[in-house]
């Protein structure tokens, strides 16, 4: 894909020197400690901030650059940020028909445009309420209608949900995921849920610097910066959507809490590294999500035991409890250096030196958690050469 | 439990008091039997339609110049700034003679700006235009004050999204900033209004008194004391009533603009 | 309960002198003591018509609070402590008489009369009181105060139809717009044309030494220091007194 926005750009007082490219249709996730520019950078691509040099360019014209700077108003991009900033003094369907009424429509056109757009998002019941009598999802789902209204050539969203509670962002996270197919988008963040269930793309800015910039699969699988790694933390899946809730990774069925998948779309599902436990002994009870997994190592991080798992060829990373480890013996007596140093292959051929076969048989157990809330625990069945993971994981459509 | 101490009911019924028996004070004096035939009399007429056409004019005015100048003051940073906004400010503490004085100095006949125009023939002093640009001139900080604080509360955000969404500036200014500013800039042209109302001070100093042309309201009151003080009772009246209006409409325009 | 008692009557209280109080004008300050020594009048308080405000300090020290006539006794009836006062006309002392407010006979201490002033470089050509007035900007006290009243008597007199550009409630104001060359011309007492010096050029009024502004004076009744006040207006009366008011352009105590 050639790109479409172009950014080759400094701007000195915030120490920013950056080359960025989208390809239309792309959503990319910004992501970087605070301080780092990322929102310089959606200021820079909506035209509120000039810089000091290089160029900004959409589809060969040049907004901004040394010759010019189209001003905001003369752009098509909208905005959405942490606060919806709907304006007080208008109802819902005049805050959205403002962009459409601003670019040339008339009054009833704008309206008619703005109501196709509530509807669309279901807020079509709430289009003559004041912005003060929304909730805040709501207000914010009115924003991103607003955004939408003016068909952006960009939709720059800086941190759309980090304001909203937990208990509806997944719900808007889902709504917008649907608004993006098709759509350019810039999405700075600092949620990994949102790089998880937005994203194409995934691109990290330290210090004003692009530090890393590639597939979200591909950066979560090996971060490349301590910031990334801590970032993702999390483990991620993809696959292909089976049901509405469940997801197809290999030959393995994930049952997960995202309903609505598109069946025969790729999703991803996130599985949090404490949610996974490990079992030599088949677990008790039903669990709903049971595969097969091979561990790959073990490493220490002074109370945590890291294990590192393979389920159909993604990698897994899990986090117990010392102790749990060696109950399952998992490791071999105070062999803990022999993780550090040492290759995947050659700690399982040792770990299968000193404990027989059945080490292989290893069966991992996870909790399910849905956006940080432990929901149940799964268990583990043992299998030849693995661990089967249970998991309802939040999904995504990519 | 109350949320202050009791002692704080002394100073309150004192401080309300001293606001309102003197008031409270002059409506007793109020000749309310001759009222009508006294508000209705020529001189309390003319006063009161000078009064009111000076003062929308200036008012008028206050809000042509005074919006632009509190939307560029709320959304300027650095030293200019706070020298012009000390500037906007002064007139509001200045002594109303004071006022009257620099209005004298500047477009009185033999002033700065006052004598060219004499030369060329237009002559401010003793005129209504000497009335209203003294109203102006005494009004214009509290609707830029109150108009520039309610605007830096804003913060430009909204115009800046307005912006994004494809709004040209004098879009933004009708549409958006205006709008959100409602309430303040109603209240602020509401207080804008009083001031220009009770102006006394400069006008006297630099418009002179004549009944019709420069004698206003409070001139007129002025000038009664030596007269007819019944007359000088009632029309004090007639201010006491429309600033307890205005202030009443201020302050619910104001609440208006806390509910949005 | 008898705690709302107490502030009721002080509020009250604030009733009583809120006549006093909603005037411009300061009143003395310091509370002298009740017993004024016979010699002294330090501690008379005089409330005299503005156009003897450099007058009578000079003729005897005491507590002066200068105001228009019509005010002063306005704030007399409000209660204001005073020992004499001071009317630049009779209308105003006659006033304060019928209100109760003076001790014994007032007395007439000094004249005034109306002159014509213009900028001293006379701008709009005046050259008296006459036609020459027309159209030009003259400036005159309203007929609701004493010189206004006066300047209306020595118009007709003189068959002159006036149209002034402003109709000031004080002579001083009158005098200000003149002195700032405002105004081609103005009619002042013969007292403010004195104290603007060469600041003004001066024309008599055929007619207006014939009816003067007559000046009067008396005790308040009351009066905290009732022996200075007599001696505060022996000291007026006397020819010394006489003489200083006759420096700042008073006319003698005749009617005629």
């Amino acid at each position: 894909m050639s790109d479409w926005l172009r950014l080759d750009v400094t701007v000195r007082d915030r120490d920013l020197v950056l080359g960025l490219g989208v390809a239309q249709g792309e959503t990319v996730a910004i992501v970087g400690p605070n301080g780092a520019g990322k929102s310089t950078v959606l200021q820079l691509v909506a035209g509120s901030l000039r810089p000091d040099s290089g160029e900004i360019r959409l589809g060969g014209e040049i907004l901004s650059g040394p010759d010019g700077h189209l001003p905001p108003h003369r752009r098509r991009f909208s905005y959405v940020e942490q606060r919806s900033l709907l304006f007080p003094h208008l109802n819902v369907l005049d805050n959205v028909a403002f962009g459409p009424r601003s670019r040339g429509m008339t009054k009833a056109e704008a309206r008619q445009r703005a109501m196709d757009e509530l509807r669309t998002l279901g807020l079509d019941d709430l289009a003559s309420r004041r912005p003060a009598a929304l909730s805040g999802g709501q207000a914010q789902r009115a924003a991103i209608a607003r955004a939408l209204a003016i068909d952006p050539q960009v939709l720059l969203l800086d941190e759309p949900f980090a304001a909203l509670d937990v208990t509806v962002s997944p719900e808007l996270r889902r709504l917008l995921h649907d608004r993006l197919i098709d759509r350019t988008a810039l999405l700075v963040t600092h949620d990994v849920l949102d790089v998880v269930t937005l994203a194409d793309r995934l691109v990290a800015i330290e210090s004003g610097r692009i530090v890393a910039d590639g597939g979200v699969e591909e950066i979560f699988a090996a971060p490349p910066t301590q910031f990334l790694a801590d970032f993702v933390g999390i483990n991620l899946l993809h696959g292909i959507a089976d049901t509405p809730d469940a997801v197809r990774i290999g030959d393995q069925l994930l049952i997960g809490t995202g309903d609505r998948l598109v069946a025969g779309r790729p999703a991803r599902a996130t599985v949090a590294p404490n949610a996974i436990s490990v079992h030599l002994e088949p677990p008790g009870g039903s669990p709903r999500n049971v595969l097969p997994a091979t561990v790959t190592g073990i490493a220490s991080h002074g109370p945590i035991a890291e294990v590192l798992l393979e389920v159909g060829g993604q990698r897994l990373r899990a986090e117990l409890t010392p102790t749990a480890v060696s109950e399952l013996r998992l490791v071999p007596n105070q062999t803990v250096e022999l993780a550090e140093g040492s290759s995947v292959a050659e700690l399982c051929e040792l770990l299968r030196g000193a404990h027989g076969p059945e080490f292989a048989r290893i069966l991992a157990v996870s909790a399910v958690l849905i956006d940080g809330k432990r929901m149940a625990d799964a268990a583990i069945v043992p299998v030849h050469e693995g661990v089967i993971i249970d998991v309802l994981p939040p999904f995504a459509g990519g | 439990m109350n949320r202050y101490p009791r002692w704080a009911w002394l100073p309150f019924v004192g401080g309300l008091a001293l606001l309102a028996v003197p008031i409270l004070g002059m409506l007793t004096r109020v000749p309310w039997g001759r009222l009508p035939e006294l508000l209705i009399s020529p001189r309390s007429l003319e006063a009161l339609r000078l009064s009111l056409f000076t003062c929308l004019i200036s008012t008028g005015i206050v809000l042509i110049l005074g919006v632009p100048t509190a939307l560029v003051l709320a959304r300027s940073r650095g030293a200019w700034t706070t020298a012009a906004r000390t500037l906007v400010t002064v007139p509001m503490v200045l002594p109303p003679v004071v006022a009257g004085l620099a209005l004298l100095v500047t477009f009185g006949r033999r002033g700065l700006i006052g004598a060219p125009l004499s030369q060329v023939g237009i002559e401010i002093g003793f005129t209504t235009a000497a009335v209203i640009l003294a109203q102006s001139f005494v009004s214009l900080p509290f609707l830029v004050v109150s108009l520039e604080g309610a605007l830096r509360a804003s913060g430009g955000e909204y115009e800046r999204v307005a912006g994004n969404l494809g709004a040209s500036p004098s879009r933004v200014f009708w549409k958006v900033t205006l709008p959100i500013a409602g309430p303040a800039l109603a209240s602020g042209t509401a207080l804008a209004f009083a001031r220009s109302l009770g102006e006394f001070g400069a006008t006297l100093t630099f418009a002179g008194s004549l009944q019709g042309t420069t004698r206003t309201l409070p001139l007129e009151i002025y000038l009664l004391r030596e007269s007819d003080s019944e007359l000088a009772l009632a029309l004090s009246l007639v201010l006491i009533v429309v600033a307890i209006l205005i202030v009443g409409l201020a302050t619910r325009l104001r609440a208006w603009g806390e509910y949005v | 309960m008898k705690r709302f008692a107490a502030l009721l009557a002080a509020a009250l209280l604030m009733t009583g002198c809120g006549g006093g109080a909603s005037t411009s004008t300061p009143e003395p300050s310091e509370s002298s003591s009740p017993v004024a020594s016979a010699a002294g009048t330090e501690d008379v308080i005089v409330f005299a018509a503005a156009s003897l405000n450099k007058a009578f300090p000079e003729i005897a020290p005491a507590k002066y609070s200068f105001d228009g006539s019509s005010g002063l006794v306005d704030q007399l009836q409000g209660g204001a402590p005073a020992d004499v006062f001071a009317s630049a006309d009779k209308k105003n002392m006659d006033r304060a008489v019928s209100e109760g407010l003076i001790e014994g006979e007032p007395v007439l201490f000094a004249t005034n009369y109306l002159g014509l002033v213009t900028p001293a470089d006379n701008p709009g050509e005046i050259t008296g009181f006459d036609s020459s007035l027309d159209g030009k900007k003259l400036v005159i006290c309203a007929a609701d105060v004493p010189c206004g009243a006066a300047t209306l008597k020595v118009a007709e007199a003189n068959g002159l139809t006036l149209n002034p550009v402003s109709e000031e409630s004080k002579v001083t104001d009158v005098l200000g717009k003149v002195t700032a060359g405002e105004a081609d011309a103005g009619l002042v007492y013969a007292t403010d044309a004195a104290s603007a010096g060469d600041k003004v050029k001066v024309f008599d009024i055929p007619g207006a030494e014939d009816d003067p502004n007559t000046y009067w004076i008396a005790s308040v009744k009351g009066a905290p220091h009732a022996e200075g006040a007599t001696e505060f207006i022996t000291l007026v009366t006397e020819p010394d007194g006489a003489a200083t008011l006759a420096k700042y352009g008073f006319g003698p105590a005749t009617t005629e």
